[in-house]
């Protein structure tokens, strides 16, 4: 899991071009969306193709990503139950 | 005064403006279900028909603008080769299905202005041809700054025309925003699921009457364009603002004094997406138009990007010659909180004006009032206004908006999503406006090479990993760099781009003015900005001040 979230964390800030962010500044728990990064609804978008992309998860609506977007751990676990590559 | 005096509407379901309203009032619709798994409705031309249209040496887009400009002259002859007779393309991406096919080596693909001025030359045209390219408003801001142009005394007659195409370019980029509708759309429907993309080009001649008694007189009954307003929402670069605050301020602009009772309708975009039809709704709640008949046509159209805000503002001038307004198509159940009157069946109607409204991505909202009742307009004074430079910016050649962020901003880190356009304009207009007093009120900015980077990144995307990138796509809209400017400064009033085939200071300045005579602003940021390749960039802006009143504020 470890290792999954690590990746993770390197996915986001590679596809979000959170520049000057390194993984270790990402908590593994705290909110990515609102406060914690700052990510707006064009970020959301743009995680979903991540997902489906690297991990063949497809989501169908921005609105059921809400709760697995909460942070990066809550991420890591989704992709953990629902990867098919 | 400015009068309609022509209209055409090619689309799937008509070549003519009649046939499009015929078809619309017999139920008829081309959109049709297409891409089994992963499913999308649109209204596409069919394979005979896009043969039907062709023109030799012509693209597609190409031949669907020279198609509708043509019909529209046949019932409206004016001379398009005299030099006060201008031309405007309305769009948002033009040739760009060309350019999907540039690896087979026999790309048309040409950039939106030289895709202009090549029509324009066919056409007959002699003076050199403007395209507006404001996301979705492209069709009420190209009529908006015709009008103006009319108006201020530059051009006698104007041919607008509002055309896209729909491509693999267009429908990979709507989905990866999870905006498509995999069944016809429904718009202000309770169970809305998104839009439907739709081809279609439009076209509206338009020709400067001296308001004067006997003339006035003499065109009672005709479609005259009253005003019009454009805004921003300074919110979000995709997302309306939730209350609808951008497109209730171009309205207010728009409507000043007439009252609510005097218009058959409000014309709305009705996208059918969850954001914003609620957001119109709560804009027309806002300004007083409860009762107003609300009508939307994009359940028949499907959404045709820079065309639709002519093709809507055709067909509706169109229907009020019947006494019609038209139904939503795909409206059962009010899905938004706004209170408004959504028209569900045919509504017949004695009133003769109606409010054309719409929004779109960079945050840009803008409005538009047509009348046939004489009217004396506002601006009896072909005056332009005095302008002053406040200041100036200008890139040198190894300007690096990258470098200059480090150095002399480095607090945004929303640069580092921003495209080169993007950064280019952020960093121009940041160096720009630290050394000015006065805050600019609206943008105006010119190109010649639309996002061509974005476009080209956005194929390799799509060709590489087969998935769109959104926000690579969201940038693929050159207008995008004015919302993130209008978001960074906070400026809420209209924020245009012009693209044009080189770049052009007399018609850049004659649009300037003409924005400065009718427009609230008095300050205005505005200059040339072109990213043709990685390796160039061209910044040339300026702060303006124009003095006194707008010509239009004068009787008020």
């Amino acid at each position: 899991m470890d290792e999954l979230i690590h990746t993770l964390k390197t996915q986001i800030i590679e596809v979000l071009c959170l520049e000057e962010i390194t993984p270790e500044d990402i908590q593994d728990d705290a909110p990515l969306f609102g406060k914690g990064l700052g990510l707006d609804s064009i970020d959301a978008l743009e995680l979903i193709v991540l997902l489906d992309k690297n991990y063949g998860i497809k989501l169908k609506n921005p609105a059921e990503a809400k709760g697995i977007f909460a942070s990066v751990k809550t991420i890591a676990e989704y992709v953990a139950q629902h990867r098919t590559k | 005064m400015v009068k309609v005096v022509s209209t055409n509407i090619t689309s799937p379901i008509g070549w003519t403006t009649e046939q499009n309203f015929q078809a619309y009032c017999q139920g008829g619709s081309a959109l049709r279900c297409y891409c089994p798994e992963e499913p999308y409705a649109a209204t596409l031309f069919t394979d005979e028909q896009r043969a039907e249209m062709h023109i030799g040496g012509f693209t597609h887009f190409e031949s669907m603008v020279i198609r509708s400009v043509e019909e529209a002259l046949s019932r409206a002859p004016i001379n398009l080769s005299d030099a006060r007779t201008l031309f405007v393309l309305s769009t948002t991406k033009a040739n760009v299905a060309e350019l999907c096919d540039t690896e087979s080596g026999t790309s048309h693909y040409l950039p939106p202005g030289e895709t202009a001025l090549k029509i324009a030359r066919h056409l007959g045209f002699t003076t050199a041809p403007i395209v507006v390219s404001n996301a979705c408003i492209s069709g009420v801001s190209a009529q908006l700054i015709a009008m103006r142009l009319l108006e201020a005394g530059v051009y006698d007659k104007a041919v607008v025309c509002g055309a896209d195409t729909v491509s693999e370019f267009t429908i990979s980029g709507f989905r990866s925003f999870m905006s498509l509708s995999p069944l016809p759309c429904r718009p202000f429907d309770l169970e809305r699921t998104g839009l439907n993309l739709g081809e279609a080009a439009a076209t509206m001649i338009l020709t400067h009457i001296p308001d004067e008694d006997h003339a006035l007189e003499s065109h009672r009954g005709e479609w005259t364009i009253v005003r019009g307003a454009a805004t921003n929402d300074a919110y979000h670069l995709s997302a309306p603002h939730p209350k609808g605050e951008g497109l209730k301020q171009a309205i207010q602009l728009t409507l000043r004094n007439t009252p609510a009772d005097s218009l058959a309708t409000v014309n709305a975009h009705g996208t059918a997406t969850m954001f914003n039809d609620q957001m119109e709704s709560k804009a027309v709640e806002q300004c007083g138009l409860s009762a107003v008949w609300v009508s939307a046509y994009k359940g028949c159209f499907g959404h045709t990007l820079g065309a639709s805000g002519l093709l809507e503002t055709i067909l509706t001038l169109r229907a009020l010659d019947d006494h019609l307004v038209l139904p939503v198509r795909g409206f059962e159940e009010k899905g938004v909180s706004g209170r408004i009157r959504i028209c569900k069946e045919a509504q017949h109607t004695e009133r003769e004006s109606f409010l054309k409204i719409t929004s779109g991505f960079g945050g840009c909202n803008a409005a538009m009032l047509y009348t046939k009742q004489a009217y004396r307009s506002e601006h009896q004074e072909r005056q332009m206004p005095k302008v002053s430079v406040l200041c100036e910016w200008k890139a040198d050649q190894d300007f690096s908006p990258l470098e200059a962020y480090k150095q002399s901003i480095g607090d945004y880190p929303r640069f580092y999503k921003m495209d080169k356009l993007s950064q280019a304009a952020f960093v121009a207009i940041e160096l720009l406006l630290s050394q000015a007093e006065e805050k600019p009120a609206a943008i105006i900015l010119f190109n010649r090479s639309s996002s061509i980077l974005s476009d080209r990144k956005h194929l390799a995307i799509l060709h590489n990993e087969g998935l769109a990138s959104p926000s690579t796509f969201l940038y693929t809209l050159p207008n995008i760099m004015l919302g993130e400017i209008a978001i960074r400064h906070h400026i809420q009033g209209e924020t245009s781009l012009y693209i044009l085939d080189q770049r052009n200071e007399e018609l850049m300045k004659q649009v300037v003015e003409a924005t400065l005579s009718f427009a609230e602003a008095r300050c205005i940021l505005t200059g040339w900005i072109d990213c043709p390749d990685e390796q160039h960039i061209e910044v040339d802006l300026k702060l303006l001040k124009a003095e006194g009143p707008t010509v239009d504020n004068k009787n008020d």
